[in-house]
């Protein structure tokens, strides 16, 4: 999105349009619940009903362009996911109890590697990282942020997530090797 | 992935993986919850920017009363310092130096604190020049105070306390130790005098002071240890 067209959103948004705030969960509630789906969230759209909540309380306080509020929302939505972890015990990884939509989102190159890889493996694959990697893998591949946005979603120093960003790739590469996925 | 701050060639060793998350994470939600949401988010959304514009005028009526809670607090605790220097001398705890000096200037004197420095600090004031001190701590407290070089008065008290001693133990001289008063070296003591061994301690060693102090009140010949010195 242009920033001619969402410096008006963001002010509509402000002052309580509900078309904007419409959009603006259509645009980033599936990515958001994809992260925290993936991140093993306990009840993942409470988890995003109360990020978003956090984000209308907040958006006044707000300064920033698209990628900025991008990195913003994502970063209410990491702390509102361990805010939950802290009240519910561990569960394995379920990327989505419900069946997965990817024909909606993914492009023929994402069709390819899924049939390739399968949804099962990606769930496989991510449930060996740590907390900490599978974290910041997603908000890199899923929340298509930079660094230093992971890095202040994830309370971390720049350096300390590409450390794990690259020890979270050569785990993935380690496990896909060892079921015969040539990446 | 975007580039930023990846590592080369690291996302195109996972491109595949990559691809496989992106078709397989995002999810969409419950249209239900957006619709029952979007209102919600919207009303929140005014009531906190009406909040935010009322803002700024009660954080000018605030401010005032906010620094003057500093610095009640401020005074609370430097208020609170000599309570806790009080509180710990009473506990047994001895003191810094600084912190009794400023009790003594106001007129408190903090219980449980080593003698000496009292001591010092009467000799600073005088009341001790006099040289007539009780015996035996007097040894200690010119020592220490000498050493420290607080006072000159206590400096020269010392000094003169040392002649005495020196004088004491010349007055052995005049009985039978000879060898130990510092004109004739020990090891050179006349073979025929029944002096003490020329390691003995016999006759008092004018450097030890505590000893010399203690001669003279003793008022015998026989000093500890130098009985074999002075048996004739």
């Amino acid at each position: 999105m242009s920033p001619e067209r969402f410096t008006p959103l963001l002010e509509a948004a402000r002052e309580g349009n509900e078309a904007a705030w419409q959009k603006i969960y259509n645009d980033l509630a599936p990515v958001v619940l994809g992260y925290l789906r993936a991140n093993n969230a306990p009840d993942p759209e409470d988890v995003l009903s109360e990020a978003f909540l956090q984000v209308a309380r907040d958006i006044a306080r707000f300064d920033g362009d698209e990628r900025g509020f991008r990195s913003w929302v994502f970063t209410i939505a990491h702390h509102r996911l361990i805010d939950a972890r802290r009240h519910s015990a561990r569960r394995p990884v379920d990327l989505s109890p419900e069946p997965p939509e990817p024909a909606g989102h993914a492009d023929d190159a994402a069709d390819e590697a899924l049939a390739k890889i399968g949804t099962d493996e990606v769930k496989r694959v991510l449930a060996t990282l740590s907390d900490d990697q599978r974290a910041v893998l997603l908000l890199r591949v899923i929340g298509d942020l930079s660094v230093e946005d992971v890095a202040k979603a994830v309370g971390k120093r720049p350096g300390a997530v590409k450390a794990l960003q690259r020890r979270g790739l050569a785990a993935v590469k380690r496990e896909l090797a060892q079921k015969g996925v040539t990446l | 992935m975007s580039g930023n701050g990846a590592y080369e060639g690291e996302m195109n060793d996972v491109a595949l993986f990559e691809n496989a998350l992106r078709a397989a994470v995002p999810t969409r939600p419950d249209p239900a919850l957006g619709r029952t949401l979007a209102p919600r988010l919207a009303a929140m959304a005014r009531a906190a920017t009406l909040e935010a514009e009322a803002l700024p005028t009660r954080r000018t009526t605030a401010a005032p009363r906010s620094r003057l809670a500093t610095v009640v607090r401020v005074g609370i605790a430097v208020a609170l310092i000599p309570l806790v220097f009080a509180g710990l001398a009473f506990a047994g705890v001895t003191v810094p130096g600084p912190a009794r000096d400023a009790f003594d200037t106001i007129g408190i004197t903090l219980p449980n604190q080593p003698a000496e420095h009292s001591q010092a600090s009467n000799h600073s004031q005088g009341s001790h020049a006099d040289g007539k001190g009780r015996p035996g701590s007097e040894t200690t407290t010119s020592e220490t105070t000498t050493n420290k070089g607080k006072s000159d008065a206590a400096h020269k008290h010392a000094l003169e306390q040392h002649k005495k001693a020196q004088g004491k133990a010349l007055g052995h001289e005049k009985g039978k130790a000879i060898g130990l008063n510092g004109s004739t070296p020990p090891g050179q003591a006349k073979p025929k005098e029944t002096g003490p061994p020329s390691q003995s301690n016999a006759g008092g060693n004018s450097a030890a002071h505590t000893t010399t102090h203690t001669v003279p009140q003793n008022n015998t010949p026989t000093a500890p240890g130098n009985g074999n010195g002075h048996a004739k």
